[in-house]
């Protein structure tokens, strides 16, 4: 029996109906008397109104006693001082299901959210939101260059001498530069209903500004190259079409929809001033993310077969183009490279998702699903042969010609499932063939085959789950597009014949109404037999504890622990031959927190959370190890409240986190600490941050 | 059967599923009292001993969409509480006796009622586009029931909110709070970016229950600039952009599966430019074994990592 078949809903209980009516006729009186339960007054007082405004106020201020850049990626905030704090939500329901709607939250912080919605319910909706969202990543860059008229330009008096002992001359003209952005969104949406169709428009334009970093080289070859990591302005807009039409009928669903998304980036090219006199031209100039645009449609639905099964599918087709002027091969005025083969890319690639599933209930406690998955994505961009230049410095050796990828994955599953007794066991097997161009392996072969067990009684709830899968692929043959070749030797993981064995177990208790416990493991590994060069195996764990206690009516506690642990095994070789190192990769992951919700009095409530992180990054190179790389993250919420009245209350609210991690790639790392690149000599992230707001909340 | 469909088959008398409210109401009212009320009416007769003042708090749905009584889809509309409790006149009638069950569709998780009857109680409104896929799906399977995560009572239903949604996910997805807690990680825990942003709790066809059709489409509607096509472009970045990120959090930045030049080295190891070994040693000494330990590592000279528009960007650094 389709178990959620809305043709087929009934109410869960077995009425007789006529009798009761004969009954109650018969012996009202009696009836009425035996169960003591008055009848309702003519209206229905206790029910709210129909019209309603309700909603709820919050003013107060903020202050942020410290400086902490990346903290702002979190609170919204990055700079101490005082910062107001306004959340407001306001509700509005008329008597015909009218509605309006207005929600703000932190809007005195840099990611603050507003929407505005109005309809009838049944009918119409509008929506209006804003939101805006930091990026914080580090301000303890610095860097030589400053941005004119697009061109990022040295100082005047710039030595180029060559990159050792590049600064210690010119510290001064160092500056501070921070790494960061802001994505500002405003979306807007319209539905309409019928009683069977729903059309749906949504509209969105989000731009995101800031600055983030990009490397730029000379040089022709690994060993005589020189670089400078450069800031990057960030300037693009991203604006987005959603329209859908759907339809409920008495047999199913059906939808259909149109998908567009445009990315229009506000400079196509970066050039700047090279730092180095050694090698290079007077400046480079690098291609920023082109324009592009993506347009899908898509059919989807569902169809009730009879009683017992159900048919469901999704058919997308879409189409990426990009046709942005290209940039010169080079800025390099002492280089000439022959005319490009044509203006523009001219690109564009198809994508093709198909998806089919039958769910049929053969029997009350048996169930049998099949699927079938097509994803294909064809890349139609012309090929030509570039002639091209090496970082500004010397043409290429030779025109190249690129290469756009195009694959077709096809995965089919099926899969029962039988319950009895509150026991739920399934077991399936799916195959997934991957066919690629101008890849290493041509078509890739992976089978799986997985059971779980399932047992659920009201205080517990137990599941197992193991699966195993193997890939296997055609001979791997050297791409020949590739120059220069790779080691023959060496194997692409996302190619390579693969083993991955899973299991999980999952354990969840009520052991008392009052307490509620639940552990979690899981274990992964992956072994790849026939890569002599490359990612050899990989494993991964995870164990988590969770529990909730309600002490008493007024308290209420919780806590959780976790460990995740990833290590991977590499080799590679210098020699470009046989295996000559191996790598061991270890990243240790501990989460674990606690919190407390407590009713003091009818009109004190606090609460209080902690949560801490401690991540561990361990890395052996045949046998040597690098220092550990490490993350640490403590984090405590307070809440109080005081409510002066129903309508009345004081929020106050306390922030407390420290971070710090320490990172072999970047600690103590100077702008001129590489001696062939000038880096932006940032530091590890660290800062500890506290918070205080206190904030005025009225309802009504 | 869409809600309208079943207003009108209650209207009717079609069903004998279809008469019990009204004979619910004769049973409790008697014959002074044949006329059928309005749910809202038959709603207080519930009230009476579930409203504010005594047991459990029932009279706060009367504030939310369900109680729209001008929405003709709504349970307010049609059968009031029996809507989705079943009708009462049975639960009223007899003393309840310790232990026993009670004759009602009860929801949550120490209910008598098994998950799938109290999925089907909402499914009988709710079974529209957004949950086509629920059949079979991940969290049917696993016996979630829809007041796991729904609080239908409460005026403002908490996993409809941003800010509350991670948390509510976590109670049954710890390893992906763990990963948002992380040094390089997408902000969930905070709320800026929802569970629901990427993923359809209700099932979707995409593996992982991901809202588009595949997960490079879901990443491109945020991340724009890497959707290309690009003249030379980087071969997994359009096939799938897991296989070098994670995307819940990550211990390297910016949220890869492993640091540089490790990651790197897994798949590139050229002619002229062979992997070399990264030596705890080239921390402190030696040119080349530092440009590819230290600063970006490989992407101190390769920026281009997700591909290039340039006529000479073929190695990815222009």
């Amino acid at each position: 029996m389709a178990d959620d078949s809305p043709r087929r809903a009934r109410p869960p209980y077995r009425p007789l109906a006529g009798g009761l009516v004969v009954l109650s006729l018969l012996a009202a009186a009696p009836l009425r008397a035996e169960n003591g339960v008055p009848p309702p007054a003519p209206s229905c007082a206790a029910c709210p109104p129909l019209e309603t405004v309700d909603g709820a106020v919050a003013i107060g201020a903020g202050y942020l006693f410290d400086d902490a850049y990346a903290f702002g990626d979190t609170f919204g905030r990055a700079r101490a001082g005082t910062y107001p704090v306004l959340d407001a939500a306001l509700r509005w329901t008329g008597e015909g299901g009218q509605y309006g709607a207005l929600h703000g939250a932190d809007l005195g912080l840099d990611r603050r959210a507003l929407a505005l919605d109005y309809g009838r319910q049944g009918r119409f909706g509008l929506s209006l939101d804003y939101t805006q969202t930091p990026q914080r990543v580090t301000d303890s860059g610095e860097t030589v260059y400053r941005l004119e008229d697009d061109r990022l330009v040295l100082p005047e008096d710039w030595g180029h001498t060559p990159p050792t002992g590049l600064l210690p001359d010119q510290a001064e003209t160092l500056h501070p530069l921070a790494i960061g952005s802001d994505r500002r969104r405003l979306g807007a949406g319209f539905v309409f209903f019928t009683p069977q169709w729903d059309y749906t428009v949504q509209v969105s334009r989000e731009h995101k500004e800031g600055m983030g970093s990009i490397a730029g080289a000379f040089g022709t070859s690994f060993g005589n190259a020189q670089s400078t990591l450069l800031p990057r302005p960030i300037d693009a807009l991203t604006e987005e079409l959603e329209a859908t039409a759907a339809y409920r009928g008495p047999r199913g669903t059906w939808q259909i929809g149109y998908h567009a998304a445009l990315y229009r980036n506000g400079s196509d090219a970066l050039a700047w001033d090279n730092a180095f006199d050694t090698v290079g031209g007077a400046g480079g100039q690098l291609a920023l993310p082109p324009d592009n645009q993506f347009h899908q449609i898509h059919l989807a639905g569902d169809y009730h077969l009879g009683e017992r099964t159900r048919l469901r599918g999704r058919w997308a087709v879409g189409r990426a183009s990009q046709d942005e002027p290209f940039l010169e091969p080079t800025v390099n005025a002492t280089l000439s490279a022959p005319a490009l083969p044509r203006d523009t890319l001219q690109g564009q690639v198809w994508s093709a998702v198909w998806d089919g599933e039958v769910v049929s209930q053969l029997s009350p406690r048996w169930r049998l699903v099949g699927s079938y998955r097509h994803e294909e994505q064809a890349d139609e961009t012309p090929r030509d042969a570039f002639q091209g230049v090496v970082n500004d410095t010397a043409l290429a050796t030779g025109a190249r010609a690129n290469t756009p990828y195009s694959f077709r994955k096809r995965q089919a599953r099926v899969s029962s499932a039988y319950t009895h007794a509150g026991h739920k066991a399934r077991a399936g097997a799916s195959i997934t063939t991957h066919e690629r161009t101008f890849q290493e392996v041509d078509q890739t072969v992976e089978r799986r085959a997985w059971a779980d067990w399932r047992w659920s009684t009201r205080p517990l709830d137990v599941a197992i789950a193991v699966a195993r899968s193997r890939r296997e692929g055609d001979a791997y043959t050297p791409v020949e597009t590739t120059d220069p070749p790779q080691n023959p030797l060496l194997r692409k993981f996302n190619l390579a014949d693969r083993l991955r064995d899973e299991a999980s177990v999952r354990l969840s208790r009520l052991a008392a109404p009052e307490l509620l416990l639940g552990v979690t493991a899981l274990y992964a590994e992956e072994a790849y037999p026939d890569s002599p060069l490359g990612l050899q195996a990989s494993r991964e764990t995870s164990a988590t504890a969770d529990a909730a206690f309600i002490l008493t009516e007024r308290l209420r506690l919780h806590l959780f622990v976790g460990r995740d642990c990833f290590r991977s095994r590499q080799t590679g070789s210098e020699a470009f031959t046989t295996p000559d190192w191996s790598a061991v990769l270890d990243d240790t992951i501990d989460t674990g927190g606690m919190g407390a919700d407590w009713t003091v009095t009818t009109r004190l409530e606090v609460g209080i959370d902690y949560t801490g992180s401690r991540s561990t990054g361990a890395a052996r190179v045949s046998g040597a190890a690098f220092p550990e790389q490490t993350v640490r993250l403590d984090r405590i919420d307070l809440t109080v409240r005081y409510r002066w009245d129903e309508r009345r209350s004081v929020r106050l609210q306390g922030v407390y986190e420290h971070y710090r991690e320490s990172d072999w790639v970047s600690a103590g790392l100077a702008p001129d600490s590489i001696p062939s690149v000038l880096t932006l000599g940032s530091e590890p992230t660290a800062h500890r941050a506290r918070a205080l707001t206190a904030a005025l909340q009225y309802r009504f | 059967m869409n809600g309208r469909t079943r207003v009108e088959a209650v209207r009717a008398g079609g069903r004998g599923a279809s008469f019990l409210p009204v004979a619910a109401v004769l049973v409790l009212l008697g014959p002074a009292h044949a006329a059928p009320l309005a749910p809202r009416q038959g709603a207080e007769r519930c009230l009476t001993c579930h409203g504010d003042h005594t047991g459990p708090k029932a009279v706060a749905i009367l504030r939310t969409r369900h109680a729209v009584a001008a929405d003709a889809r709504t349970p307010m509309a049609q059968e009031g509480c029996a809507a989705c409790h079943g009708p009462g006149e049975e639960h009223a009638r007899i003393i309840r006796q310790p232990g026993a069950p009670l004759p009602l569709l009860t929801f949550g998780r120490t209910a008598s009622t098994p998950a799938g009857e109290q999925n089907r109680a909402c499914l009988r409104c709710h079974a529209d586009r957004g949950r086509r896929n629920w059949q079979a799906s991940a969290h049917e399977r696993a016996n979630v029931r829809c007041v796991d995560c729904h609080r239908i009572h409460d005026p403002v239903d908490p996993v409809r909110e941003k800010a509350e949604q991670a948390a509510l996910c976590s109670a049954c997805h710890p390893r992906e709070r763990a990963d948002s807690y992380r040094g390089s990680a997408h902000p969930i825990r905070t709320g800026q970016t929802a569970c629901a942003d990427c993923h359809d709790p209700h099932g979707a066809f995409t593996p992982k229950a991901l809202r588009e059709p595949t997960l490079n489409q879901l990443c491109w509607r945020c991340h724009g600039e890497k959707r290309g096509p690009f003249l030379w472009p980087h071969a997994p970045v359009p096939e799938d952009c897991s296989l070098c990120h994670r995307a819940h959090g990550s211990v390297h930045r910016p949220l890869l599966n492993t640091r540089l030049p490790f990651l790197c080295q897994q798949c590139h190891s050229v002619a002229g430019h062979p992997s070399l070994e990264p030596e705890p040693g080239g921390l402190a000494a030696g040119d080349l074994a530092n440009r590819i330990l230290l600063g970006q590592s490989c992407t101190n000279c390769h920026g281009q990592v997700h591909g290039s528009n340039h006529p000479s960007g073929a190695k990815l650094q222009r």
